[in-house]
């Protein structure tokens, strides 16, 4: 059986090309989903792989954004990709400005993807935004009979859920204020569930994007289970390419083990966003 | 002055204007001393990592050449994240020198990058002169290195980096070492931070050194007003891009008048536009840095834009371009 994801797949070689907004909305308060249109040769993308966006304004000088993909398919005449995100700062609030017809500059597939585990059903969780690439990650399960997966899906409170109209699977929705379905965090429900017998370990991975804070939590929660985990991370990027070194996270080292100092810590943007929840030194991640 | 460009077309290559007749390819080629480059446009040190990174391998085709992200003796882990943090027009960095050693450099990193067609630059550091020796001795003889770059300037290291950067002596007493173990090239690379960059290049070009690259970042602080702390986890970092780009060509100017040897010049440039204000003061050469974040082909994007300018302005190389500052005095 071939890996869905696939750390061991092979990914499509990164493109630089010229993005056109489709379209561009808000989804809930704050968030939004951009559709991107892109020439037919590039990709396909992964779950859990992303995009570095150049963000508007164009006139002034910025670093491009990193964005997962939230979905990607081939239409008519090339292909289409959509992006969900914050409006938190100045180039995510100029993205949110961005009308049909913009032409943005966009680098990608990038990064290494979800690696799903066939012979494990997913227990895949979504905080806020991170909806996006987990819920690709579910579709993606769906279409290759991987089926029986189960997302989980947080948010602050009601009003901040981000509808999922067609969900490719069981959808359990969770707040922080119990204003929509469980209360509390995801890793609260996690705990509930396990406590049921909802959830097995040897049966069952866990792939995860969120805020780092929530990643944080369930790398906790499931380390001393046997639950693979897979999160997709957030930091600082330069580039996005592996070329500036300032996405460095620090990994835990084998204890006795011979590393150099250069592998105390991995660039994301290549080892990553994806990785083994055991495998980050969480007490050096940032917010 | 530099009026040695070649008279004819032979030389600087024929293309054909759409009309048909014979228009004079601009000759791009520079010498900067010893070295000799098939145009003035190189990346800067740190921002294209060892060239093999940047996925499509497009951004450096074309180029004047390739200077590595810089090469300890040891391999350095480099500072905690956060590293980096956007500022206007500019970015703060605290990498830290995270790189491989040289040991892996040699055999993991070098023999690509010297398969590229394209002249590389090895960075070099260290926190003692004995460092920077025994790197650069451990390098010298290696197929396809064209120069070594001996970054005496890095802000972003708290042993040695500093007194490096700013006692004229500490810079030259390292160039004048490592001059004594190879015939190669060196360039040094300075550090704005400091109150006379004329004198410490001087220093550097007594020493020995083949040319000067100026410059390095400029020291700077963001701080969160929530926490209180620094955006960076080291404290303080380097601002590098456009925000720095008329400081990084006033210390240029000062390094032209100080010294005969070449100047790199270095500093925010994105542009085509940004390059040739550095050549006309006088550099023979610029590296691009923070713009090949943006776009892994800005640099690539400054070769044509340099050729464009000279094909407009009528002149057949940019040699005759380089040192035309009118300055007032
Ligand atoms: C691999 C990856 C995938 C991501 N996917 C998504 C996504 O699908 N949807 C989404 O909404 N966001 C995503 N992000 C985060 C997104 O890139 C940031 O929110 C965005 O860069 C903020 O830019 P800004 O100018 O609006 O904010 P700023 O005003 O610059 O800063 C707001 C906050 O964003 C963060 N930030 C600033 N600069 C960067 C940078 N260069 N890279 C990353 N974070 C930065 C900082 O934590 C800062 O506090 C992803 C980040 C990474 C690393
Ligand atoms: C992320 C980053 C890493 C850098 N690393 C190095 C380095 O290893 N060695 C070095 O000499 N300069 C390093 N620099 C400095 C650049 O080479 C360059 O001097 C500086 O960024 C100014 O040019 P720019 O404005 O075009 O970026 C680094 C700069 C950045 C932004
Ligand atoms: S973001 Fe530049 S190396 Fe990862």
């Amino acid at each position: 059986m071939t890996r869905v994801g696939g750390l061991a797949a092979s990914v499509a070689p990164p493109r630089t090309v010229i993005a056109r907004v489709e379209s561009n909305r808000p989804l809930v308060p704050g968030i939004f989903e951009a559709v991107l249109a892109l020439p037919s040769e590039w990709g396909p993308a992964r779950p859990g792989q992303f995009v570095q966006l150049e963000c508007p304004p164009p006139e002034l000088f910025g670093l491009r954004r990193p964005f997962s993909i939230a979905g990607c398919r081939a239409v008519v005449g090339g292909v289409e990709v959509r992006i969900v995100y914050g409006a938190v700062g100045m180039r995510t609030h100029g993205l949110a400005q961005a009308l049909p017809g913009v032409a943005l500059r966009l680098t990608g597939p990038l990064g290494r993807p979800f690696d799903a585990m066939p012979e494990r059903r997913a227990v895949l969780l979504g905080g806020g935004r991170g909806l996006a690439p987990v819920l690709m990650l579910a579709e993606h399960l769906g279409r290759n009979a991987h089926g029986a997966a189960i997302l989980l899906h947080g948010a602050r409170t009601a009003s901040q859920l981000i509808p999922i109209p067609d969900p490719p699977c069981e959808v359990r929705p969770a707040t922080d204020d119990g204003s929509a379905g469980f209360h509390g965090t995801l890793v609260d429900l996690l705990q509930s569930m396990s406590d049921a017998g909802e959830l097995l370990e040897g049966r069952d991975a866990l792939y995860a994007c969120g805020p780092n804070r929530m990643l944080a939590a369930l790398a906790a929660w499931s380390a001393e289970r046997d639950l693979p985990c897979q999160v997709s991370l957030e930091t600082h990027f330069g580039c996005g390419l592996g070329m500036c070194a300032g996405c460095a996270v620090p990994v835990k080292t084998t204890a006795g083990a011979e590393v150099s100092a250069f592998e105390r810590f991995v660039f994301l943007c290549r080892e990553g966003p994806v990785m083994d929840a055991q495998r980050i030194d969480w007490a050096g991640v940032h917010e | 002055m530099n009026g040695d460009a070649p008279a004819n077309g032979a030389d600087a290559g024929i293309s054909r204007s759409m009309s048909g007749e014979a228009v004079p390819r601009p000759v791009l080629k520079v010498s900067l001393g010893p070295v000799s480059l098939p145009n003035p446009v190189l990346t800067a040190s740190g921002t294209f990592g060892y060239g093999d990174e940047e996925p499509e391998l497009t951004g450096m085709l074309g180029l004047g050449g390739i200077v590595t992200k810089t090469v300890t003796l040891e391999p350095r882990a480099g500072n905690a994240p956060p590293r980096i943090w956007e500022t206007p027009a500019g970015m703060l960095n605290s990498i830290g020198l995270q790189n491989v050693g040289v040991d892996r450099f040699l055999t993991e990193k070098l023999p690509a990058l010297a398969s590229l067609g394209v002249p590389v630059i090895v960075s070099v550091g260290g926190r003692r002169a004995e460092e920077y020796v025994e790197t650069v001795r451990r390098l010298q003889g290696a197929p396809g290195i064209t120069a070594f770059e001996i970054n005496v300037s890095c802000p972003n290291v708290k042993e040695g980096g500093l007194e490096f950067c700013q006692v004229p002596s500490a810079a030259a007493g390292v160039v004048e070492a490592v001059r004594k173990v190879t015939r190669l090239p060196l360039w040094a690379k300075l550090s704005p931070n400091v109150t006379s960059l004329g004198t410490v290049a001087r220093a550097v070009a007594e020493a020995g050194a083949d040319g000067v690259t100026v410059a390095n970042t400029f020291v700077g602080l963001c701080i969160d007003i929530r926490t209180r702390r620094s955006r960076l986890s080291a404290g303080s970092g380097g601002l590098s891009g456009p925000a720095i780009r008329p400081l990084a060509l006033a210390r240029v100017r000062d390094a032209v008048r100080a010294v005969t040897i070449p100047v790199v010049g270095c500093g925010g440039i994105t542009t085509a536009e940004d390059a040739l204000e550095f050549l006309i003061v006088g550099a023979r050469a610029v590296q691009i840095g923070t713009a090949s974040f943006r776009d892994p082909r800005a640099a690539r994007g400054v070769v044509e834009g340099i050729e464009a300018f000279l094909r407009a302005e009528g002149l057949t190389s940019v040699e005759a371009l380089i040192g035309t500052y009118r300055e007032e005095v």
